[in-house]
């Protein structure tokens, strides 16, 4: 049985409906119409679905929305671009063109971001090893010069 | 240049025609709403009143770049502001076909290649009839007008297209149009943003999966677990009384649960057990499969032979044998025996389709590389008229080839019929989308080499035995034609030449894979030539140079041999080359080693590539590398294994998608061209295999015959 849950989402309170055990990403992409966070695979290996939640680096896909509270803070890509939409990663990321298919883009995004709040001057190899997101495409190269020129323009 | 329009292409209907229209339109509703008028002639191109310019593209979007690339051909000759110009991708349209293809369609690396004439008249002839309507409101001949970035001017007179573009499109379409020659390009050769990348960005852009219409179900599949095979159903589990399933229905490959969303599908999908009917298909288990494909290609099967390229371009293949046999009766050979495995595509996006059937119409939005075949299809399972048929396109989240086959448009259209008057989006699990698929076909391979007294290959004998892709396709498949899913010619000068293809039937669902046969016989082929030259103990490069007379490779190498030459020297590494000839141009990849205790590491991978004319450098480089790394993960530890012809793997970690830990860098060198545009989008993948066995065996490896290197034992990092 479907039940209702208040969920805080790009800073706006709403109630959603949903089974208990329904992963947010569903949610996010079918009862609130943010479909810019995707799904690739369902079982946390793949990064489409990224998202913040308070602040944190999140899979989507394997949290089910009844154990999310009302007051923590979820963002999506679409409340990083509505909130920051000079956003370094973002910039840097249109600068080098960074997209092929781009259906991985939005969750690289979300991670890249969280990941220079963590690390703001990150060299080669840590880029390597903080970015977590597969890409079919085969942009990893593309996705890590952007988030150096990130942390360039972020620094500056 | 001067090119004559064939006036005949401008009719509608006809095959590989160009077509335009022109009107001036102060509205700004998109031109696909009802309401506005439309030309038979206005196919690709729109040119609104307020000097918006509006390209619709006929070919799919889904990485390779061919959404901005094919605009700026058209704008090339069009002349227009390339800030005005915006590019939606069209619909199902059958006066948009590939010319290079049969049909609206996406493979081959044929956009660029199949559209470039096409787009260019078009263009073209366009910017004539604008200049007509200029000169004809100053009363000035055509002649004395020119166009810059939109505008018309002659002399101290100047209007934009916009302004022109109700005149220019009462005008008729030119007969003969003057293109540009290439020096004067300002788009072709020029790096641009990509329109349609600050969409991708923001999570705006909309793939198939992100189709929401009002009132909309969804729909999720439960299949059996065997990849091939008649599903039925054993037991529903209770999935049609599930809070919020709306039906069960059977549909192509399995059965349907269609709810209010995609996670109550889901879940009551899952309730469901699918088994499948009893039949008698034989060998069932993919190492079975390979075993009998490598008994196939070897001389016990001679009897199914079938002639590729015969010896002194013979047809005959008994009399090719013959003559191979005396042509290396004399001197030294080497013969080996190579297979590659069955591989997964796995597009990031899992296959979706939303469709909607109302008693007179079917509308579909689907991700794919077939519109054409997709609207066949729809026209075919709804009985509805063609016209009563509608199909619109979605950005696809990787394609690969496997959104060319229509398996889950068909499952798409049976749920909307279910559905009558709602819109159904039907959405795979990646489960599904791993176990099935349309396989890489798997391949074994039989190579025999002759050589003169200085080592060089003189006579080179291939057989590759494998799954027929185009067999599958009946409407394209001629038995008297050589299997160009099977075989390619080497493009090596060995003097005797003898190519035999041995299609094998199997129940594996098999079909194209970017690169299709160049994954498997680049790898045959460059790395028998790689043992060719460590046995005669010769560098590989040279060794190669050596047997190639075509100077276009033969640049692509040495400017290859120049680029690594910088990190020869790198301590504890060895490096191996291979190079791929293919889509009208040539790629050479070279890539960096270190193997220690059987622990493999990619340290680096060089490519150079003269793709003829390149629209867009920098996308033609990412899309080099996309393709290594398209190619690398399988390279490395890439197989689908059938065991009971269930698929042994589920997702990108097991199927061998190159993961982001692993993900060397990659330094691309195009070469400056002359020859005409060359497919970019397949000519990355196939060499880095070969590279990287050729770079292990360097290394004082194992020499690797048979993929996934995996297999032989290394530790591989992917
Ligand atoms: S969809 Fe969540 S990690 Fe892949
Ligand atoms: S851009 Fe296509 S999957 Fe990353």
């Amino acid at each position: 049985m479907k039940q209702t849950y208040q969920l805080k989402i790009n800073g706006k309170s709403q109630s959603v409906r949903a089974a208990p055990g329904t992963p947010l990403l569903w949610v996010l992409r079918e009862q609130v119409q943010l479909t810019g966070t995707k799904y690739g695979c369902g079982v946390g290996q793949c990064g489409a679905c990224t998202i913040h939640i308070d602040g944190k680096v999140q899979r989507s896909c394997v949290l089910p929305v009844d154990a999310i509270g009302p007051d923590q803070e979820i963002v999506t890509i679409e409340g990083l671009v509505a909130d920051s939409p000079d956003h370094p990663v973002l910039l840097a990321w249109a600068e080098m063109d960074v997209p092929q298919c781009g259906y991985c883009q939005t969750g690289q995004i979300m991670a890249a971001t969280q990941f220079l709040n963590d690390t703001p001057k990150p060299n080669t190899d840590e880029i390597r090893a903080g970015m977590m997101n597969y890409c079919r495409c085969g942009t990893y190269n593309a996705i890590a010069a952007a988030i150096s020129r990130a942390a360039d323009l972020g620094n500056k | 240049m001067n090119i004559k329009i064939q006036r005949r292409e401008f009719l509608k209907g006809s095959v590989g025609l160009t077509g335009l229209f022109l009107f001036g339109c102060s509205n700004q509703k998109p031109v696909d709403t009802e309401d506005v008028i439309r030309s038979e002639l206005g196919v690709y191109l729109n040119i609104f009143s307020d000097g918006r310019v509006l390209f619709e593209t006929p070919n799919a979007e889904m990485g390779q770049g061919t959404y901005d690339a094919l605009a700026k051909i058209l704008v090339e000759e069009l002349d227009a502001d390339w800030g005005k110009v915006e590019i939606t991708l069209s619909g199902a349209n059958a006066a948009m076909a590939n010319p290079k293809l049969f049909g609206q369609v996406t493979g081959n690396s044929d956009a660029v290649r199949g559209y470039f004439p096409v787009l260019r008249n078009a263009g073209a002839a366009a910017r004539s009839m604008l200049i007509q309507a200029a000169a004809e409101r100053w009363n000035v001949p055509s002649i004395e007008c020119t166009t810059e970035n939109g505008w018309v001017i002659s002399g101290s007179n100047r209007a934009s297209y916009g302004d022109l573009s109700e005149a220019a499109g009462k005008l008729s379409i030119p007969e003969n149009v003057t293109l540009k020659q290439a020096s004067e390009f300002k788009f072709i050769g020029h790096d641009f943003p990509r329109k349609e990348t600050a969409t991708k960005i923001t999570g705006e852009a909309i793939f198939g999966i992100d189709v929401m219409l009002p009132n909309m179900l969804t729909a999720a599949l439960a299949m059996p677990a065997e990849a091939w095979g008649k599903p039925k159903m054993v037991d529903d589990g209770g999935a049609s009384s599930v809070d919020g399933v709306k039906a069960v229905i059977p549909v192509f490959g399995g059965f349907a649960v269609i709810a209010d969303d995609f996670w109550t599908a889901k879940t009551a999908a899952e309730k469901i057990s699918v088994g499948i009917e009893e039949d008698d298909v034989q060998r069932n288990s993919s190492a079975e499969i390979q075993e009998h494909l490598s008994a196939m290609s070897g001389p016990q099967y001679d009897e199914h032979g079938v002639l590729f390229a015969g010896v002194n371009g013979g047809k005959d293949l008994a009399v090719s044998r013959v003559a191979f046999r005396s042509a290396i009766s004399n001197g030294k050979t080497l013969k080996l025996q190579q297979s590659v495995p069955f591989l997964a595509h796995g597009a990031l996006e899992p296959l979706c389709c939303t469709a909607q059937f109302d008693t007179n119409k079917l509308t579909l939005w689907a991700p794919t590389q077939t519109p054409k075949g997709v609207h066949a299809l729809a026209v075919k399972l709804s009985g509805l008229p063609k016209d009563s048929v509608e199909v619109h396109r979605t950005f696809l989240g990787g394609g690969f080839g496997r959104k060319w086959h229509t398996d889950f448009i068909q499952q798409s259209i049976e749920t909307a019929m279910a559905m009558p008057g709602r819109p159904v989006k039907l959405i795979w699990t990646r489960e599904q989308d791993t176990q099935h698929d349309f396989y890489r076909p798997a391949h074994a391979s039989h190579v025999e080499m002759g050589f003169d007294d200085n080592g060089k290959i003189t006579a080179w004998k291939n057989v590759i035995a494998g799954k027929s892709i185009s067999k599958t396709w009946s409407a394209f498949y001629k038995p008297e034609a050589p299997d160009r899913t099977l075989h390619k010619v080497p493009l090596y000068d060995f003097k005797t030449i003898h190519l035999e293809t041995r299609a094998v039937d199997s129940p594996v669902p098999i079909g194209y894979w970017r690169s299709v046969s160049h994954a498997h016989t680049c790898f045959f082929t460059e790395a028998a030539i790689d043992e060719a030259a460590t046995t005669w103990d010769r560098d590989p490069l040279e060794y190669r140079l050596e047997h190639l007379k075509d100077e276009r490779p033969r640049r692509v190498l040495k400017a290859l041999q120049e680029l690594m030459s910088k990190s020869e020297n790198d301590a504890g590494t060895s490096s191996g080359i291979a190079l791929m000839s293919g889509y009208d141009g040539f790629c050479a990849v070279g890539v960096q080693i270190t193997l220690a205790d059987q622990n493999l590491d990619v340290n680096k991978i060089w490519a150079v590539a003269d793709c003829g004319l390149v629209i867009d450098p920098e996308n033609a480089k990412r899309q080099i590398e996309g393709g290594i790394f398209y190619g690398l993960g399988p390279a490395l530890d890439g197989k689908i294994e059938f065991d009971e012809r269930k698929v042994q793997s589920s997702y990108f970690n097991d199927s061998g998608a190159s993961s982001p830990f692993a993900a060397p860098l990659v330094e691309i060198k195009l070469l400056p061209s002359d020859a005409p545009p060359g497919g970019i989008g397949e000519l990355g993948t196939p060499a880095i295999a070969p590279a990287l066995c050729n770079a292990i065996a360097a290394a004082g490896g194992p020499r690797i015959r048979d993929l996934p290197i995996s297999k032989a034992g290394l530790r591989v990092r992917v």
